[in-house]
């Protein structure tokens, strides 16, 4: 019974190691390159005497006494002839050839192990139960080759209706004994579509391979396993990732703008620089990033991994895909797998890509003599005299400086990206090794870039019932931040303040202590920053190291009953640094004391999971089942030094700080979450799917009892294409019709111990200069907190015509999120700090509709494929809590029934022309003069200058910020060597902020936008810019419509020109390469956009105030070139 | 046999691993102790009363805002600051879209009043040293009374919650003096009139009493103003520091004038201003005044005295022919036509050589109180100075005192009171014309 089992799960390993594996491990390495180790394997000795024993038992004695083992199909072989043996220290190889010659089986050796197989069968059989018959001898041969007429290894080549094949070596040669001219030889390879060929009388062929188009047998990994596509009843977008890989960025995230619908991207041009996903909208008033898992592992900051390791992604976008992670769900859940090792001779390969990049624009700006002219008409307005520096009568004007900030301060930044692996191994362990270096530095002046090493190590293998792999990665980083000063805030950030750095400041001025210029409080007025001074002097920089380590075990209990345990420990140190010594670069930007911080961190997470599968099929109907339970731990404990002195330190240290200077701080945090977790998946004929999915979570970040939340999916698919009373016109090929519901849990926008109130041990005092110690509550919590929740409701359509070559879904969903967490504003009277209290307060509702559309074609040596994807996006607030209040932010309201931080501000009416016109308008301000900006008020009093206009009842909706769709276009072609890729996307019917161009527009002592010189005069009063005047009286400046843009855009991402070294080449003759692909790549190369910033697609992610520029690092246009190498 | 084993052994240990696994839930914050487990011992009251103090040496409390906002809105100062949280407080502009400043202030002085809410409510009840218990109530009493003085006589109607974390409603100007008065009153008994080192800068029984008094005088009621001011006279710890300019340097602290101060150290805390927010160790306890009010290239210069305000100070000669040493303490100016005085000292320089290229800066007038200008920095941009703000000095004790008595009609009690403040600053002796003053003259000569 053991005997029989363990040669059955034999065969399980074989079948899946000859269907599935050999096709990628090349026909070569199992004829020459084993030579010597085959050699080895069958020079070993054997001492045997039997007299009339079977087969079976022969070769289960040779197995016990030189340890090689054996692999054969019973039913191929015929083990229970009786043979009879004698040798002494013969080896393996006499012993097989005496015994087995003469019943015709033949032997090879295998990784480690020989394989018996019939003579018929040629090499590389097809074991099955079924009996071999050959009826004679036909042997026919055949070169298959590829769409671009390459030859093509590892290509299986089966008979129809027979269990024979054999699978093409290195030349793509193969050879076959067929039973007649009637056969049928079918040819199938990874990525092709499987064929089928007529023998006839030919004996010699040339096969060719065509692309497969049916997606509908891919793979899709799911949580905690994969499904087949046509198995889906969940929204499961699976993520092509050769196409996203085109993107050269660090971050994975960025890597899936424009891919997927319903996943939406922003990203920034800062080295190393943070991006924000969404998967279908904002779904709370937080963190709204998905979770990832990669490689079963729920990773944070996914940015840390090398993407160029990836082997696939899974976005799970609604409820029902997503339930099975619970309370880690509700925003999504992006599913990632690293590339695995397989079986066979250690492949190597080596990408690598280097590329320059820059600001794609540059924004108008004064130069001096426009500087000076408009703020000469600001003082004059405003009646104060003259700014020396721009007052050519005094002695302090300036006239031989005339600084272009844009030109100073930008320069061509760069990006590299380096990975090299090696991947091999036997089915008992193969490994995959990869290691990358990523390193980008800004476009910026200044030391600030970000590089990153990383090491991906996978192990995994079988050994009987067992199954197991392992997983080692470590990552270093070092990203070099952009001056932020401890001591003097850095207005709009270093976008910003090098456009409206005034053109009179000199960039050097070796004269000032740190050798960069500044202005002067008497003689330019003017609080400008010198963000070259600023970026080069102040030293920022974060570092991570980061260490993931994983393994995993599972075995089959009984057929089809398999038990898994997969743990994990991650855990990541990190160390801020900041020094910034004392400087000085004029006015506020003067700073007498250093200030050096060293913060320090180790974040770490433990994970445990246990799951119990077991699948059945009994006649039409199939099912699966998944149960578990997970347990995580995650520590956050961090440790800050800072010190602050007069005038500079001599060498940055705490060692070097007096004791006074030096102060340290300190926290710890922990929480566990607890998941029971289970899915059935109902399978009725392959037309009726069902899938239900549970899990019930725990966390330690609620009171006791609020701690659980129980999450369920119901999803079904009714296959219609594959309905008996249904006949579809012959161009559709496939149709499911698929529809769920589920809830999900979060509680990502929790800290620890939030529930509780704490007392703060640092409300200290002093008297007489005397230490006095202070402790007490100062905030107030909510014990009632618990989990929030949204609820996604799916319906959707999976078509596929012209026998796949076109697949389109069309999918609508609903998702409703409720119990949000938000920081509800308390009355300043209560007295905590923060005056809010996070509480369950707000549900918020998303709706949308996404397309995914494919097509792909192959005519002659020219072969292409386009993918598109389509989705809107409509965002509802239902409830805001309490007395539903509505939320402000600067420039911003979320009110019910609007969506999530809409513009708010003040409508405008054009530029007053006359006192009378002033006189006849609602009051705004005492100066209020011709050339001011007219205000709208909003209640009817427009005309009535007995009304003041005021914030709470004259600003108005000034445009919605979420993008109410989303688009994403990929185009890929080859013909012959040569391949072409393009990629689109954009995004439209949203309004944004330009917080720069406010910034630039404001009439005050800073530099201004060219369109600024416009400005209104008694004389020139066809305009609508406002007169220029110090102080800004009137609020020209503020928050209006004057400075909302349209943020809709369109942008050709990326363009790739690829050429292979054909396979014809001396190099890959020579096996110098197996594969050399050099490539050429243009990102962000052209954007169609009304939007007067660096950039449309900016970093706006504030919890109600999106969609605000205030000068986000523009995303660079990249120039780069690549190479890809297998050897 | 091993399958059974195995199938019930793989049960069994998931069930214990369940079950050990969601003990762990229960987690306990290792930083800090919660709410519930304090006020229980003395330390806990002690702790618990100083955390009273700080949020007045907050950014929105004497850090910077409240001496800002009590400053600006008077003729005799004047705001060119580029920042519209101060210069629009000056010309009485304050949009409810922003409410950077005031907004502090307000938030701050009620975070303040939570805390002596939770000492009044939670310390009578521990088991602890009776004296010190009383004292300590005592203190919230008189804070939570200077905080609500300072909220209703800034902002006029305002929620007046005497319970911890309590939601409101607005309360009448009249309800909130009427709960200032009762908080001092119900300090007063609890209060030493004097501490020892290191607890010199706490609540005193003195300062209790002088604010009741500027309470009722706030609201005309005289008498009981002038009944309070007179005890704290009576008490006879206070007196006039001989120089004037000792009420606002660092070196001279917690002196024989001071009836209440805000206590500023470079030395005692940690490196970081106190900004806004929950309070961390880093914080330090230093008054940002000195860098915001101070003088073109020393300073902000947010804050400025008017022209008008220097000429007052330079009407009456002292004695001896020179300026009013009050007005040398107070402002920067060029000062060189009319005092002893051939150059003004300030910071490591001179005004004159300071502002020698700038005609204007050089006619302009800047605040001189509070500045470091006297001792080593050679400016203020460290932010940080260490000068204690002084909320009471016995002199305006004796000021009020004159004033009510000349409400009241008692012109010779006035008029000495008044001739014993100008003494310290050496001006001639006019007690016996202003005994003849009428109360209307008298006014005029007090608004002076």
């Amino acid at each position: 019974m053991k005997k029989k089992q363990f040669i059955a799960s034999i065969l399980l390993a074989m079948k899946i190691i000859v269907v599935q594996f050999t096709i990628a491990v090349t026909f070569a390495f199992s004829v020459y390159a084993k030579k010597s180790e085959a050699q080895g394997i069958l020079d070993k000795p054997v001492t045997l005497t039997v007299d009339k024993i079977t087969v079976f038992k022969f070769i289960s004695l040779m197995q016990q006494q030189t340890g090689v083992k054996f692999l054969y199909s019973p039913s191929a072989i015929d083990g229970n002839k009786k043979i009879s043996f004698s040798g002494d220290n013969k080896k393996i190889s006499e012993a097989l050839c005496e015994v087995m010659k003469p019943l015709d089986i033949r032997y090879k050796v295998v990784d480690d192990q020989i394989l018996l197989y019939p003579e018929e069968t040629s090499l590389n059989p097809l074991p099955d139960n079924r009996t071999v018959n050959v009826a004679a001898d036909h042997y026919v041969g055949g070169t298959v080759v590829n769409e671009k007429g390459e030859p093509q290894a590892g290509v299986s080549v089966t008979i129809k209706g027979s269990s024979l094949g054999v699978s093409t070596n290195e030349k793509g040669y193969f050879r076959i004994n067929v039973k007649d001219d009637n056969a049928t030889l079918i040819i199938s390879y990874v990525g092709y579509k499987s064929q089928e060929f007529k023998v006839g009388n030919k004996t010699d062929f040339v096969l060719k391979l065509e692309p497969s188009t049916d997606q509908l047998n891919d793979v899709v990994v799911v949580g905690y396993g994969t499904q087949k596509r046509k198995d889906l009843t969940g929204s499961v977008a699976t993520v092509s990732v050769a196409d996203a890989k085109k993107n050269p960025t660090y971050d994975v995230a960025k890597m899936l703008q424009g891919q997927v619908a319903g996943v939406t991207v922003h990203g920034s041009g800062e080295p190393g620089g943070y991006v924000s996903i969404k998967v279908r909208g904002i779904s709370n008033f937080g963190n709204n990033s998905p979770l990832f898992v990669i490689d079963g592992v729920p990773i944070d900051a996914p940015f840390d991994f090398s993407p160029e390791d990836i082997e696939s992604i899974s976005v799970l976008k609604d409820a029902s895909a997503g339930a099975i992670y619970g309370s880690r769900a509700a925003t999504g859940v992006v599913i990632i797998t690293t590339k695995k090792g397989k079986a066979g001779l250690p492949k190597i390969t080596i990408n690598g890509y280097a590329g320059i990049q820059q600001v794609p624009k540059k924004i108008s700006v004064l130069d001096r003599v426009g500087y000076q002219k408009v703020v000469n008409a600001a003082t004059t307005n405003a009646g104060l005299s003259l700014v020396p520096a721009n007052d050519p009568s005094n002695p302090n004007f300036v006239s031989n400086i005339n600084t272009d900030w844009q030109d100073a301060a930008l320069k061509r930044g760069s990006i590299q990206n380096y990975n090299a692996g090696i991947s091999g191994g036997s089915d008992a362990l193969n490994y995959n090794v990869s290691l990358g270096y990523f390193d980008q530095t800004g476009y910026q002046v200044g030391p600030q870039a970000y590089k990153r090493y990383s090491l991906n190590t996978s192990l995994q293998g079988k050994k009987g019932r067992f199954s197991y792999g392992a997983k080692v990665a470590y990552m270093y980083s070092k990203k070099g931040n952009y001056a932020g000063t401890a001591n003097h805030a850095v207005f709009g950030g270093t976008v910003t303040s090098m456009l409206t750095a005034i053109p009179t400041m000199p960039v050097y001025d070796s004269t000032k202590e740190g050798g960069y210029g500044g202005t002067d409080q008497t003689i330019h007025r003017a609080i400008s920053a010198n963000v070259v001074g600023l970026n080069s002097i102040v030293d920022d920089w974060s570092e991570r190291n980061r260490v993931l380590l994983n393994g995993w075990a599972e075995f089959e209990i009984v057929k089809n009953l398999k038990y898994k345990i997969n743990a994990s420990f991650d855990r990541t140190d990190y160390k801020n640094y900041h020094y910034e010594p004392s400087f000085n670069m004029g006015f506020y930007y003067i700073n007498t004391q250093y200030y050096y911080m060293e913060g320090f961190g180790q974040p770490n997470k433990q994970l445990v999971e246990n799951t119990l599968t077991y699948n059945i099929t009994e006649g039409k109907h199939q099912a699966d089942f998944l149960a578990g339970y997970t347990f995580e731990k995650q520590n956050s404990p961090w440790q800050t030094g800072t010190s602050r002195d007069n005038g500079s330190m001599q060498f940055p240290s705490f060692s070097n700080a007096a004791a006074s200077a030096n102060t340290i701080s300190e926290g710890r945090a922990t929480y566990v979450t607890t998941g029971l977790l289970g899915r059935i998946n109902y399978n009725y004929d392959q037309r009726y799917l069902l899938t239900v999915n549970f899990r019930r979570d725990g966390s330690s970040k609620f009171s006791p009892a609020k701690r659980y939340g129980n999450y369920v999916g119901v999803a079904g698919a009714w296959n219609i294409s594959n309905e008996k009373f249904i006949t579809l016109p012959s161009a559709i090929s496939s149709m499911k019709l698929r529809g769920g519901w589920g809830t999900l849990g979060n509680q990502l926008n929790l800290t620890e111990y939030q529930w509780q109130p704490f007392i703060n041990t640092a409300s200290n005092y002093n008297f007489s200069n005397t230490y006095a110690h202070g402790a007490t509550t100062v905030s107030v919590a909510d014990p009632n907190l618990h989990w929030e929740s949204s609820t996604t409701s799916d319906v959707a359509l999976d078509m596929g015509f012209m026998k796949e070559k076109l697949n389109l879904t069309v999918e609508y969903f609903d998702k409703k999120a409720s119990d949000i967490l938000t920081d509800l504003p308390l009355p300043y009277s209560v007295g905590s700090v923060p005056n809010t209290i996070r509480t369950n307060a707000a549900t918020v509702e998303n709706k949308g509709i996404e397309l995914t559309l494919g097509y792909r074609k192959t005519e002659g040596r020219f072969t292409y494929n386009v993918s598109a994807n389509f989705s809107t996006l409509k965002n509802k607030v239902l409830k805001l809590g309490g007395t539903n209040n509505p939320i402000y932010g600067s420039g911003s309201k979320t009110e019910v029934g609007r969506s999530v931080g809409e513009l708010y501000g003040y409508q405008t009416e054009g530029i007053f022309q006359s006192a009378d016109q002033v006189a006849g308008h609602a009051f705004q301000s005492v100066q209020t003069s011709p050339g001011d900006v007219i205000f709208k008020a909003q209640n009817g009093k427009n005309n009535d200058h007995t009304y003041t206009l005021t914030d709470a009842n004259d600003r108005t909706y000034l445009g919605n910020t979420i993008p109410k769709y989303n688009y994403g276009f990929t185009f890929n072609a080859a013909y012959s060597d040569f391949d072409l890729s393009l990629f689109i996307q954009g995004s439209g019917g949203n309004k944004v902020f330009n917080g720069v161009y406010q910034a630039l527009m404001t009439g005050q002592y800073g530099n201004q936008h060219t369109d600024e010189l416009n400005f209104w005069t008694p004389t020139n009063t066809n305009t609508k810019v406002p007169r220029p005047i110090i102080n800004d009286p009137n609020g020209n400046n503020r928050f209006s419509d004057l400075f909302v843009e349209n943020g809709s855009y369109v942008r050709l991402q990326n363009v790739q020109i690829g050429y292979n070294i054909p396979a014809s080449s001396v190099l890959i003759r020579k096996h110098v390469f197996n594969k050399l692909r050099l490539y050429v790549a243009g990102e962000n190369v052209l954007t169609v956009s009304k939007y007067k910033g660096y950039d449309p697609d900016f970093i706006s992610d504030g919890l109600f105030n999106r969609g605000f520029d205030y000068g986000s690092f523009p995303n660079p246009k990249t120039f780069m070139f690549g190479i890809q190498a297998a050897f | 046999m091993k399958k059974i084993f195995l199938k019930y052994g793989i049960a069994i240990c998931s069930i214990i691993t369940l079950a050990s696994c969601d003990k762990q839930l229960n987690q306990v914050n290792p930083n800090t102790q919660t709410s519930a487990s304090f006020w229980k011992t003395q330390d806990d009251a002690l702790a618990g009363t100083n955390a009273c103090y700080q949020t007045f040496i907050e950014d929105g409390g004497y850090m910077r805002f409240s001496p800002i906002l009590l400053n600006v809105q008077g003729d005799d100062i004047k705001s060119n600051s580029p920042w519209t949280a101060i210069s629009n407080a000056a010309r009485f502009q304050l949009g409810t879209a922003d409410n950077s400043g005031y907004g502090w202030t307000f938030d701050e002085f009620y975070q303040g009043i939570s805390r002596c809410n939770q000492v009044i409510q939670n310390v009578p009840g521990i088991s602890m040293d009776n004296t010190l218990k009383n004292r300590l109530v005592g203190e919230a009493y008189f804070l939570r009374g200077l905080y609500y003085f300072h909220l209703v006589n800034m902002f006029g109607s305002v929620p007046l919650p005497t319970t911890p974390a309590k939601t409101m409603p607005q309360s009448t100007v009249a309800q909130g003096w009427a709960q200032v008065k009762a908080d001092f009153k119900a300090a007063i008994p609890l209060l030493p009139t004097t501490y020892a080192n290191p607890d010199k800068g706490r609540a005193t029984k003195g300062a209790a009493m002088a604010y009741l008094g500027k309470a009722y005088l706030f609201n005309g009621n005289f008498d009981s103003a002038s009944a309070q001011f007179k005890s704290v006279i009576d008490l006879n710890v206070y007196s006039l520091m001989a120089n004037y300019a000792d009420n606002f340097s660092e070196n001279t602290e917690n002196n024989a004038e001071s009836v209440f101060e805000l206590q500023f150290s470079l030395t005692a805390g940690g490196t970081d201003l106190q900004w806004q927010g929950v309070p961390s160790s880093t914080w330090g306890f230093y008054s940002a005044r000195a860098i915001t009010f101070g003088a073109p290239n020393f300073g902000w210069t947010d804050v400025q005295p008017t022209a008008t305000a220097l000429a007052e100070y330079r009407q009456e000669k002292t004695k001896d022919g020179k300026i009013d040493p009050r007005c040398l303490a107070t402002i920067f100016y060029n000062d060189t036509v009319d005092t002893h005085l051939a150059t003004t000292p300030m910071y490591q320089t001179t005004f004159q050589v300071a502002y020698a290229s700038s005609p204007a800066y050089m006619k302009d007038t800047y605040c001189k109180k509070y500045e470091n200008w006297q001792g080593s920095k050679p400016n203020e941009y460290d932010w940080k100075s260490g000068i204690n703000e002084r909320l009471m000095r016995y002199s305006d004790v004796m000021l009020m005192y004159a004033e009510c008595q000349n409400e009241l009609g008692n012109a010779s009690e006035c008029a000495k009171y008044i001739q014993l403040v100008r003494n310290r600053a050496n001006l001639p002796d006019r007690q016996s014309e202003f005994a003849g003053y009428s109360k209307t003259q008298m006014r005029d000569q007090i608004g002076h």
